[in-house]
């Protein structure tokens, strides 16, 4: 739950260990999952050691840190004294128990989360080099980053024309290329990272039990099938992103773009292969930036964060049922997965129609009563 | 010419009157050297059953045929092929040279516990072709034509097969017989040098080795493929370097691999008698049968086959074959099971009661087992031995080392037997066709002579009871005054998740005080551990091997231990009682000399490993509850994305506007409601 084979600590130390070792953990056998750049920066930062030192602690901290800054500002920059107080972002999310276990997880992901929140800030800015660039880093660490490109595409396709979209996707490859051409001199002249690192997040090659959907479904499915569902679970994710852009994204409006990106944060959670608790940290941190969507949702934030956390109490309640006492069987575990799914599907279904009605009401303000009370609104 | 030859050894034969001839294919025999049909000749048998005798002699010729070679083969190249077959005529017609290098040897030693050792040793020798010509005639006498042809097809130099069942408590019973070298692990274990010209076609050939065996021994060697096979390092070198011998066509690769989970039984016994000179109708072997040595507490039957060409001419290499069965046998174990083959509880006038203590009709406290034991061959096997093998070039021999003080032993039989002593050990020589039968008889059987003790003890355990995780824990100690080199020789399975970086040594004394607790990080590590051979697993292709080599110093213990991740197996990988758990193979422990010479080599148990389990029953449910969720998920938010937003009043509006609705309406009205 706090750490998958792609991203799990304990395993970036043994390849720490095997590389110090002289032995490339990317040409012999499967044990690492890392991208190699990140695997060389933490054997720097530990000094070739296994056993954590001050700079591992002072990273995460780092990471924690400028994440939470990067929530500020990008809360000033588009709520301005709407959206909550800076104080209170940093209380949230300094506070939240999600960052706090994703922190003490030592998970990898939690890079990923800070590069996603600053492409965020870095767009709200302007910015919009920067942001790619940073895009093409965090994709090359978890690979479905890239989701992310399409909305900031057609963003710049609706405000900017074509050529500046070509510009962007040309900028976001030659990184991509760039960071897989240190990797491959890194790995001893090898491309098998690229089978490592992306090809068993798509083919889901190492089974652990997580929290999401994937796991039992293809310990279960019959082998006959598994590669058509393999095919269908990574385009599902993929699915909803350039259709949410299309409907949300309007001339210059970074709230819109901030909510796409957001919602398709939430939608690649609920559709990855490995995710796991630093995912939940990114996306339930960053609710705090739609204060002003609060008003017409059907369960109130605060509802949702209860439902959490009972749910995320219980699936490690299940894991050591089913793990440790064996007491209980793998059904338990799925059954609270499910749940979580469904509980994520609900907040974000609610988030749209909130979106949808705050928008209806903007474009319809002459038609709001007299008594100021708005219309409910439907869908036909 | 060869033919010439083949046709008068069929003449020679015909007019020996004692023999009764018996040829298979005789009509398929050719008579003319120029004939197309020399080529269909696959096999020739000729049997000789010498009944003055009592005993069978078994003598094979095949022509090797092979059918691609033939294809392309000429007549005329056939003729003036050299003639290697002459030498073995003379062997082949000598009537008074019954004897064929082959010998057998049984020894027999008591043990603590009363327990008596029993082993079994079989040696064949045979003069080979290292490179043979298409069109050669291939002799097997005493050596199995079984065996040779599938080391030919295989090009296999050396071959290894060990079968054990059982726990060896080294503790109990001291040192493995024969240094550990012709014992095995619980399970099968299957090792080879195969010479090929690249490591892929000498993996094929191994692969081809595995699946004949498996036929031949009725086990599962036909499951060894990359995911469990291993190229070992530092252990199971060649007993012979042919390379520095004779100029090789191609490399010696050499394959490892173990079945951990095989239970060994009769119809793997039956087979490796098949292969011995005597079949076992004759000689020591006639002991052996499958319904009684697998009662044995521990038993390991070994098979070795080695290619020497030490004289450096690649035409004249002597394949050796060593087969030997080694067990340990409880004795008054398997006595009450003569007794009472269904175990019944024992009667109460049978009760050793220990009278100096609470002893009436109800109250009975037992006294230790019995020192006294009486038993034969007849008692523990069920026969007496048939016979001394006449085939052998030396006599069947029997040996007892035990403590003629305390126990007498009575050698029954109506041959004269003459006994000798070597190395301490009371001897005889089995030279007739009688039966042989061996009485022991003791008052004391605790009084035995001296076991050898081991020259370390060592186990492998696992921890931690979760089911995702686990370690590994190995316990070494060294009881001996010098520093020892041991290697440690591991291969687990790829769903073990091995964290190397994990390694700890922790260094306590003979009290089991702790000196040092040593962590991969520490710089002391390579005092203790000199170098690690590690091949990482790779899911579903490669194993996890690794091999440790250690210096021990003198009275110490050394823990070292390992943790890993269990990966989950898909459905359809998991056995059918996945929850019965995994066997890991033993892990080996050798010790080495500094010339890396192994001395003493010796395996641990078996580990039973629990994976996480899915639930079997549930795989329709699963499918369909994850794609409800995905598809729910899915039609909400496709249904916010397209669909119009309106008030609630336009919405009503429009409803009442369906053609529905306006047909509704209109049959309402004609109803007049």
């Amino acid at each position: 739950m706090f750490s998958t084979p792609v991203n799990s600590y304990r395993s970036l130390n043994e390849g720490i260990f095997l590389l110090s070792n002289n032995l490339n953990p990317y040409t012999n056998g499967e044990i690492i999952h890392h991208p190699p750049i990140l695997l060389w920066l933490f054997k720097i930062l530990k000094e070739s050691n296994i056993e954590d030192n001050f700079n591992t602690d002072l990273f995460y901290s780092l990471m924690d840190l400028l994440m939470c800054l990067q929530l500020i500002k990008i809360n000033r920059k588009v709520n301005g004294k709407y959206g909550f107080s800076s104080l209170k972002i940093a209380c949230f999310h300094m506070f939240n128990p999600f960052t706090l276990l994703t922190t003490f997880s030592k998970s990898t992901h939690i890079i990923n989360n800070l590069l996603v929140i600053s492409v965020s800030s870095c767009l709200v800015q302007d910015k919009f080099e920067a942001a790619i660039i940073l895009l093409g880093l965090s994709s090359y660490l978890t690979y479905y980053s890239w989701y992310l490109l399409i909305p900031i595409c057609y963003y710049l396709y609706v405000n900017k024309g074509i050529s500046k979209v070509i510009k962007t996707k040309i900028l976001f490859s030659l990184t991509l290329s760039v960071l897989i051409g240190i990797s491959y001199k890194l790995s001893d002249d090898s491309f098998n990272f690229i089978n490592l690192c992306y090809s068993t997040i798509l083919r889901f090659k190492k089974i652990t039990p997580n929290s999401g959907l994937w796991w039992y479904f293809f310990t279960e499915i019959f082998e006959f099938f598994n590669d058509f569902y393999l095919a269908v679970f990574n385009i599902y994710g993929l699915i909803f992103v350039l259709p949410l852009s299309i409907r949300f994204i309007k001339s210059n409006e970074k709230m819109n773009l901030l909510f796409v990106l957001w919602i398709c944060v939430g939608l690649i959670n609920f559709a990855k292969s490995y995710p796991i608790f630093a995912d939940y940290t990114l996306f339930y941190s960053s609710i705090f930036l739609f204060k002003k969507y609060y008003s017409n949702l059907k369960f109130s934030p605060v509802i949702d964060y209860l439902f959490l956390y009972v749910v995320l109490l219980q699936a490690p309640t299940f894991y050591v049922v089913w793990m440790v006492l064996s007491s209980g069987n793998a059904n338990f575990f799925y059954a609270i997965g499910l749940t979580l799914a469904l509980l994520e599907s609900i907040i974000l279904s609610d988030f749209i129609w909130s979106f949808i009605q705050s928008e209806y009401y903007l474009n319809h303000k002459s038609d709001t009563k007299e008594d100021n009370v708005p219309p409910k609104l439907t869908q036909i | 010419m060869k033919l010439g030859i083949l046709g008068l050894v069929l003449t020679a034969i015909v007019s020996a009157e004692k023999s009764s001839l018996n040829l298979n294919e005789n009509d398929k025999i050719p008579t003319n050297i120029d004939s197309e049909n020399q080529l269909n000749v696959e096999d020739v048998s000729i049997e000789i059953a010498d009944k003055d005798e009592g005993h069978e002699e078994s003598i094979l010729i095949e022509i090797n045929t092979d059918a691609n070679a033939a294809a392309g083969g000429d007549d005329n190249d056939y003729q003036a092929q050299p003639d290697v077959t002459e030498a073995r005529e003379v062997r082949f017609f000598n009537e008074n040279e019954k004897h064929y290098p082959n010998s057998e040897y049984l020894n027999i030693k008591p043990l603590k516990g009363n327990n008596v050792l029993f082993s079994f040793n079989f040696d064949v020798n045979s003069t080979v072709k290292l490179y043979p010509e298409t069109n050669d005639i291939l002799y097997y006498d005493v050596f199995p034509k079984s065996v040779g042809s599938i080391l030919k097809s295989s090009n296999a130099r050396e071959l290894h097969v060990r079968f054990a069942h059982g726990w060896y408590d080294s503790e109990l019973n001291g040192k493995l017989v024969d240094n550990g070298f012709t014992t095995g692990g619980t399970g099968v274990e299957l090792w080879a040098s195969i010479e090929a010209n690249s490591k892929e076609e000498a993996f094929e050939n191994w692969v081809l080795l595995a699946n004949s065996l498996s036929g031949m021994f009725c086990s599962s060697f036909n499951f060894i493929d990359k995911s469990i096979t291993t190229t070992p390092e530092k252990l199971f070198a060649n007993d012979v370097e042919l390379e520095e011998q004779v100029a090789l066509e191609g490399n010696i690769y050499r394959f490892r691999s173990a079945l951990p989970r095989e239970p060994i039984c009769t119809e793997n016994l039956t087979p490796f008698l098949k292969l011995l000179p005597t079949k076992a109708r004759q000689g020591i072997s006639t002991l052996l049968s499958g319904n009684k040595i697998f009662n044995a507490e521990w038993s390991s039957m070994a098979i070795d086959v080695v290619t020497d060409c030490s004289e450096g001419d690649s035409n004249h290499c002597q394949q050796s074959m060593k087969q030997s069965i080694n067990m340990i046998l409880n004795i008054p174990k398997i006595l009450d099971r003569n007794e009472m083959p269904i175990p019944k509880p024992t009667p109460g006038a049978k009760l050793r009661c220990d009278e100096t203590r609470l002893f009436d009709a109800f109250n009975c406290f037992p006294l230790p087992p019995s020192k006294e034991l009486d038993f034969s061959f007849i008692d523990l096997f069920g026969k007496q031995i048939e016979g001394g093998s006449l085939l052998g070039s030396e006599p069947t021999k029997v040996c007892l080392d035990i403590d003629l003080d305390n126990w007498s032993v009575e050698m029954r039989t109506l041959a004269p037997v003459s006994d000798f002593y070597e190395d301490s050990k009371l001897c005889f020589y089995l030279t007739s066709t009688a039966q042989y039968n061996i009485a022991f008889n003791t008052k004391d059987a605790s009084s035995i002579n001296s076991v050898e003790a081991p020259p370390f003890y060592a186990s492998r355990s696992l921890s931690s009871y979760s089911q995702d995780n686990g370690g590994f824990r190995y316990d070494l100690y060294n009881p001996g005054y010098e520093p020892q080199k041991i290697v440690i020789f591991e291969t687990l399975p790829w769903f073990v998740r091995l964290y190397m970086h994990t390694l700890t040594v922790v260094v306590t004394d003979e009290n089991g005080n702790t000196i040092k607790n040593i962590n991969v990080n520490d710089a002391e590590l390579s005092d203790y551990v000199k170098e690690i051979v590690y091949n990482p697993a790779i899911d579903r292709v490669a194993p996890t091997h690794f091999e440790l080599s250690i210096e021990v110093p003198a009275h110490t213990k050394l823990k070292f231990t390992t943790n890993f991740d269990k990966a989950m197996l898909l459905y359809a990988e998991y056995p059918p009682d996945a929850n019965h758990g995994f066997e890991l193979q033993p892990t080996i422990f050798a010790l080495i000399d500094d010339n890396s010479k192994v001395e003493y080599i010796m395996r641990t148990t078996t580990s039973l490993l629990v994976l996480p389990t899915p639930d079997f029953s549930m795989p329709y449910n699963v499918i369909i509850l994850t794609l409800t969720i995905m598809s729910v998920t899915f039609g909400s938010i496709f249904n916010l994305l397209v669909k119009k937003t309106v008030t609630e009043e336009e919405a009503e509006k429009h409803n009442s506007e369906r053609p529905l609705e306006k047909i509704k309406r209109k049959i309402r009205g004609i109803l007049g409601k």
